[in-house]
């Protein structure tokens, strides 16, 4: 962990080095390009980690559009069988790893740190490398669409389908080892994010004083660490059977290609908690502050979180109820997913519990808020319908199974991230996004989702399998409302979908030009995160704040009447931040940038691609990793404080003594 | 500019590249020495570029000759190690030179860094800095690489000179001691530093003698003589005395669920049954070019095998056009499992059959269709 | 604000009506059953579709209650409750009961399907891209001497129970008739069973549902239930000698087409070279999952290539297909004649093959699998050989 001990400035200052290590001199930028690319500040890389996976946002989000133009109308002719299948496999993928859980990771990144109290994570340059590789990774998996095919096997990518013979061009290959890099990123920041929060809560903040949302990116963090080791065997057993010869899946050699699917599903179920859990954590921030309550039974949430992160293990096979495991296995984890489900509706109980008696503020955050308690709901009990086995071979792999995790997922995940962008956005831009825009955005998505998704319930109940390049007349039934007409619908509300999120996009433009700043504390909220100014400093707090209560920062502003046990409120948010600054630390020791951790990452996609193409080219990559490792380790940990000149420091540190 | 480490880095890659090309010249194939050689040309330029970038090694004190001081070094005698194994390894097997070759090489490489980094300055602490920051990437790695090596290599020597039962047992044992020390190194988190260490090594050397031991008695009877009776490849149906074969086919779980059919020899009548089928049938249907496994089990008094006659002319005189396969000889109440893969269609030019052998008129048909 | 609680609730209600109320007859609905075993999954999910729409309502009418209820409306900041635990646990325990419930009846009806002891007929089915094969092994009962293989359509007696004995022959396929039962996917080195039984005769219409490749929306496949005697007379029209057309007719010629091309790959039993030898097929040779379908009696069906092509007339299989119960055996027993033959799919696929059905077979692009196809390639006939070929294949019925 390089840090460098530094005077603390008021404003940014620009500092330049007055030593040189030759080739090795230290980015010491903090304005300008420089300042991002090589920067090891969590806040940075989260806001980083969440452009990254916008972008990827919309690349899966037009490929979910051009599947639904397929699929309009019967015998679709806008893709061919070959390109829809790389559509759909990586639309998938995109979404999975390079927008949800990005994005998880970008949340996770920016306000761990500063609903803890903390300065930054336990391994800042870790992090920046854990960013890099993330990306160099997604765009490593995109390359194959302009060499020769993307992935064509299915996200899930079922052997012996993923074989060379069946697959051959060398889109698996960039769709396994891609996955491989972003599995390095996701447990280099699972290990960061887990002993940060172990290790550098502020003090007073016992576990079951951290905020709920902290708690479930924790949890998050576990599943991570013991989930993307799965996946890394499974996809080098792949890799080697593509590319060495290997006869790992291979039915000939006396293999039996289940052994995949049971990997894959190992890693693939808690995936999707993965996945939801990050947006239960922000909904259960949302709620609570414009309920203007604290979160209904917080230790139940908490506990049933880690009950599914538990749980969550045991039912991996319920994506396989109809491969033929024997009639035992399929009873246990049916009765396991039931259990499942428990955990889960107390959430729903304790969210809708938390409005119970509440004041409630509609804000747009509050709306997406309220929208996945609902939608997810759905989702939820749709899922019930499929844990009950039998039910479950009638359903799976239709389209009513894609309805249930696009309201698991949209509904959930989706929607817990929006209201996040609407709850968090003064805090990390200092503007408030426009909450009529956002209205607009709110309701767009809403209909758009529901139209979307809802008559796929219908396409699945009645026959339709998924993955299937057209589909035709002669399947769809008679009447007016048959599956044409359902499929046309959720092409219409894939397109209103769109419009949905583009007005998200306007409102981020239309809000950037808008020169008018955000109060300090505009939600009158309740965690840490807001206890600090608009975007937050670089050492994020002037003082480490000590924790009394869960909630901190409300029970700081508000005291109960006892005649009435209404709140009072006491101070405002103006005050305690202006008395931080008046107590602020004098020194305070925050992490240099380094040009290591991306030259490292940057590493990774070439050996990847020399695996593919040649392996000279992989030698290089070798040496740029092995170079990046060393330039990283030879780094020293605390740099001169003389390579920082701070045009403030006379002044300054005059003033603070 | 140019520092010492940097010449020295500089000749390195230079030497490899005299190598590279030497490899290409005389060699037709690039292949793994072209391969290592490039890492070799990489690497060597990187730390030839880290030298002089970082200015490392070059002398910073003017009265260096003065104060040089030279400390203690154990390379003298890890590089005569490697000089007795290589010798040794002329003698006796090519593996031993190759180990001492890379004791030889790692040895002379620390040995260089360490006289060079002792040049480094007057100030000692510095100079050990120096050491310690270019070969520490490289040493824990290898290290703990080597190690867990050993640890695995000598465990895996126990285990396959015990027999199954205490192997179990040991298993058993050795995770419990591990979570025994595990639970203690986090219960006193003060623990005196030298009480871990000597756990730690008594694990070590616990390992160590075991695996010793272990490779010392050599793999358990029955591993030996599977081993020897090659029982994975049985292509011929002529006699043999394996043992060594699944006796429980049925019980095995890759087998339950993908079991073509079962085939009894009971008290002298072979028939089949088949799953969804109550009555025993004479007739078995495999589908065309898919490995289908068959079950053989042995019901009647005696050893016998179960042979698949697969196209081709069988007759008395001339059998060299048979086209056949079979299980092992099956004792009393043992089963076997046979894959048939079977290309093209029964006809009236071939027609398959199982039959048990020796006793040919116990005949089984197989319809292709 | 009202329109967020209304949508709430027509949102709920709409998806629950719309799950029921727009039964159209698809073909493939999974709610109507048309045997025990699909009937016995459909009483058990039934209650539990209503039972979770019942707790959807009562979650939307909750949130929608506690919107309007508690807006803000200038009352002060609530008390800070943190929670009433043994609210807490009550519910926790009440959706938990729900669930054991459903647990029981899921566990006896896990097991009743996964019986196998207890069938009466056995059918082989092999999964290959992107078609399905059935043999049907010898049984005497049924009048079955010799093994019956077809493709494309299962035929089976009604009432009776079917076990399928799934496997595949390259990727995972998944054998799916809605009407009769769910789903179980066909592995390659394994054997899956799967009971099927009708209650009544008639055309149940059918998909592969594991992603198998290219072809994968193509591999359709149907289960044609026939009544006990129809059923018997297509066993025995299966069984029956192979009849060469006569000499001099454009058939014969197209016999002569099919020995030259199509034998490579395609078996029809009985047919005999000049010479007189039997033409057995190669497909292994030429196919890199080792199997082409079989066309003997190939007009006895309504499909080909996968069950994707119709090899009836549009007016023929409407006909066929939407004959009354009691009708649709001798219907369909009547198979293919020369009228409703759907000549122009037939041609197209003789023609071009991959042009109809995406399939690997561009000859450019077999390096990986030693050069055999996947799916039947362009084969450069003429208009004339087609035309043959379609007299000849009429024929085989």
């Amino acid at each position: 962990m390089a840090i460098i001990e530094r005077p603390t400035p008021v404003a940014p200052v620009v500092v330049t080095p007055t030593e040189t290590y030759g080739l090795l001199k230290r980015p010491v930028s903090s304005t300008g390009w420089r300042s991002w690319v090589f920067t090891v500040d969590h806040k940075k890389l989260g806001i980083m980690y969440a452009v990254t996976a916008m972008f990827f946002f919309i690349v899966g989000g037009i490929e979910a559009l051009l599947i639904r133009l397929q699929l309009a109308a019967p015998n679709g002719k806008v893709l061919n069988a070959d390109l829809y299948n790389q559509m759909f496999t990586m639309h998938a993928t995109t979404m999975v790893f390079l927008f949800v859980m990005p994005m998880a990771a970008g949340f996770a990144n920016y306000f761990v740190p500063l609903q803890i109290g903390a300065r930054d994570v336990a391994f800042p340059r870790l992090n920046a490398f854990g960013f890099w590789a993330l990306l160099f990774g997604g765009i490593f998996l995109n390359l194959a669409w302009f060499l020769g095919g993307a992935a064509d096997g299915g996200w899930f990518m079922y052997a012996p389908n993923s074989g060379p013979v069946f697959s051959p061009s060398n889109g698996v290959d960039f769709w396994a080892l891609g996955l491989q890099i972003a599995g390095i990123a996701s447990l280099t920041g699972a290990i960061n994010l887990i002993i940060t929060v172990l290790n550098m809560r502020a003090p007073g903040m016992s576990l079951m004083k951290m905020p709920i949302f902290t708690w479930m990116i924790t949890v998050v963090q576990f599943l991570l660490l013991f989930a993307v080791p799965v996946i890394t065997v499974a996809l080098f057993l792949l890799s080697f059977q593509r590319n060495f010869g290997a006869r790992f899946f291979d039915v000939a050699a006396g293999a039996d290609p289940l052994l995949w699917q049971h990997l894959f599903w190992i890693f693939g179920h808690p995936e999707v908690y993965i996945l939801i859990l990050p947006s239960f954590g922000i909904i259960s921030e949302v709620l609570p502050v414009f309920s203007r309550k604290p979160l209904f039974g917080y230790p139940f949430v908490v506990f049933s979180g880690a009950a599914i992160g538990f749980v969550g293990w045991g039912v991996w096979a319920h994506h396989m109820f109809a491969s033929g495991l024997g009639p035992v296995s399929v009873a246990v984890f049916s009765v396991a997913t039931m259990a499942i489900a428990v955990p889960t509706g107390v959430k729903i109980i304790n969210w809708t519990l938390t409005m119970w008696g509440g004041k409630l503020w509609f804000t747009t955050a509050m709306k997406f808020a309220i929208g996945l308690i609902v939608l997810f709901t759905v989702g939820g009990l749709s899922g019930v319908t499929h844990s009950i086995a039998p039910s479950d071979t009638q359903q799976t792999d239709t389209y009513y199974i894609v309805a249930h995790f696009h309201y698991v997922l949209f509904g959930g995940a989706v929607l817990g991230i929006f209201s996040g962008f609407y709850y968090w956005w003064p805090k990390v831009f200092g503007k408030m996004l426009n909450e009529k825009l956002g209205s607009w955005n709110f309701w767009l998505m809403i209909i758009g989702l529901n139209l979307t998704f809802g008559p796929m319930h219908i396409l699945g109940l009645q026959g339709q399998p998924r993955r299937m390049y057209q589909w035709t007349e002669a399947r769809a039934g008679e009447g007016f409302f048959n599956l044409a007409f359902w499929n046309l619908v959720a092409s219409i509300g894939s397109f209103i979908l769109t419009i949905g999120i583009l007005f998200f996009l306007i409102n981020v433009w239309v809000t950037s030009r808008n020169p008018q700043k955000a109060p300090l504390d505009p939600w009158n909220a309740r965690s840490l995160e807001w206890m600090t100014s608009n975007p937050p400093k670089e050492h994020n707090f002037d003082v480490i704040p000590t924790v009394h209560h869960l909630d901190e920062f409300f029970h700081r502003k508000y005291e109960e009447d006892e005649a009435t046990h209404t709140m009072k409120q006491i101070t405002t948010a103006e005050e305690l931040i202006a008395e931080q600054e008046r107590n602020a630390d004098k020194h305070i020791h925050m992490p240099s940038p380094s040009y290591w951790p991306i030259v490292l990452a940057f590493g990774l996609p070439v050996i990847t691609f020399g695996l593919i193409y040649s392996y000279l080219i992989a030698v290089v990559g070798g040496v740029i990793v092995l170079f990046a490792a060393y330039g990283w380790s030879l780094e020293s940990s605390t740099a001169p404080e003389s390579d920082f000149e701070n045009p403030n420091s006379s002044t300054e540190l005059v003033k603070h003594g | 500019m140019f520092s010492t480490g940097f010449k020295y880095f500089f000749g390195v890659t230079v030497l490899s590249v005299v190598a590279l090309i030497i490899s290409l010249a005389f060699f037709d194939k690039l292949a793994l020495a072209g391969v290592a050689i490039s890492f070799l040309i990489g690497v060597g330029a990187l730390l030839a570029g880290i030298a002089a970038a970082t200015s490392d090694g070059t002398t910073r004190d003017a009265n260096l000759d003065t104060t040089e001081t030279t400390t203690q070094s154990m390379w003298p005698l890890v590089t005569g190690i490697g000089v007795v194994f290589v010798v040794l390894g002329l003698v006796t097997s090519s593996i031993v030179t190759f180990g001492g070759v890379v004791v030889l090489l790692a040895a002379l490489s620390e040995w260089m860094v360490q006289a060079w980094s002792e040049r480094a300055s007057t100030d000692s602490s510095f100079n050990f800095s120096v050491r310690k920051r270019l070969l520490n990437p490289i040493e824990f790695p290898v290290l703990a690489a080597v190690g867990l090596g050993v640890v695995i290599f000598m465990f895996s020597r126990i285990m396959l000179s015990v027999d199954k039962a205490t192997g179990a047992v040991l298993f058993i044992v050795a995770g419990a001691l591990v979570l025994v020390a595990g639970a203690l190194f986090a219960a006193r988190p003060n623990m005196k530093r030298s009480v871990g260490a000597s756990i730690c090594v008594l694990g070590a050397l616990g390992i160590g003698a075991g695996g010793i031991a272990g490779a010392v008695s050599g793999e358990r009877k029955d591993l030996v003589e599977a081993a020897a009776e090659g029982h994975f490849t049985h292509a011929e149906c002529g006699p043999e005395k394996s043992k060594y074969f699944d006796k429980g086919s049925e019980e095995t779980l890759s087998l339950r669920s993908s079991a073509l059919a079962t085939v009894t020899y009971r008290d002298g009548e072979l028939f089949v049954n088949i799953q969804g089928l109550k009555a025993e049938q004479k007739t078995l249907t495999v589908p065309r070019s898919n490995p289908s496994n068959i079950i053989f089990r042995n019901e009647t008094e005696g050893k016998f095998r179960l042979v698949a006659h697969l196209g081709g002319k069988k007759d008395a005189t001339d059998k060299s056009h048979s086209d056949e396969t079979c299980t092992q000889l099956v004792e009393f109440g043992a089963e076997q499992s046979l894959t048939l893969n079977i290309p093209k269609s029964s006809g009236p030019d071939n027609t398959y059959y199982l039959f048990i052998a020796g006793a040919e008129e116990k005949q089984i048909a197989v319809v292709v269709p | 604000m009202l329109n967020k609680r209304r949508f709430a609730i027509v949102s709920s209600i709409g998806i629950s009506a719309l799950l029921t109320g727009c039964a159209t007859n698809a073909p493939q609905d999974t709610w109507q059953p048309k045997g025990p075993n699909s009937k016995l999954i459909d009483d058990l999910q039934q209650p539990v579709f209503a039972v979770a729409g019942v707790i959807g309502l009562i979650v939307a009418v909750a949130v929608t209650y506690t919107i309007i209820k508690y807006r803000d409306r200038g009352q002060p900041i609530p008390e800070q409750i943190h929670g009433k635990p043994a609210l807490e646990i009550t519910l926790t325990i009440i959706p938990a009961l729900i669930l054991a419930v459903v647990a029981v009846f899921t566990f006896g009806a896990i097991f009743k399907l996964a019986k196998t002891d207890d069938t009466e007929m056995i059918i082989n089915v092999t999964g290959q891209q992107w078609w399905w094969e059935y043999d049907y092994p010898v049984q005497n009962e049924y009048g079955i001497t010799q093994p019956i293989i077809t493709s494309g359509q299962l035929v089976m007696p009604v009432g009776t129970k079917v076990l399928l004995r799934e496997t595949s022959r390259d990727v995972i396929h998944s054998y799916w008739i809605p009407a009769l039962n769910g789903k179980r996917d066909a592995v390659p080195g394994r054997v899956h069973t799967l009971r099927l039984e009708a209650d009544e005769p008639g055309i149940y219409a059918g998909q592969c549902t594991e992603f198998c490749g290219l072809s994968h929306a193509n591999m359709r496949m149907e289960a044609v239930a026939l009544s006990k005697e129809d059923f018997a007379k297509w066993v025995a029209n299966q069984q029956a000698p192979y009849v060469s057309p006569a000499a001099g007719t454009l058939a014969k010629q197209g016999e002569e087409v099919f020995l030259n091309q199509c034998v490579r790959c395609h078996q029809v039993n009985g047919l005999t070279r000049a010479d007189g030898t039997p033409a057995i097929a190669a497909p292994d040779e030429n196919v890199w999952s080792g199997a082409a379908p079989n066309l003997s009696y190939f007009m006895t069906r309504n499909t080909f290539a996968g069950a994707m092509f119709d090899l009836l007339s549009k007016q023929c299989r409407d006909e066929v297909w939407n004959a009354p119960s009691d009708k649709i055996g001798a219907k369909y027993l009547e198979g293919v004649t020369e009228d409703c033959l759907n000549q122009k799919d037939l041609r197209a696929w003789l023609r071009n093959a991959p042009e109809v059905k995406p399939m690997y077979a561009n000859p450019e692009n077999l390096a990986v699998s030693n050069g055999k196809y996947r799916g039947m390639p362009y084969l450069a006939l003429s208009e004339d050989d087609i035309s043959k070929l379609v007299a000849y294949l009429i024929t085989l019925k």
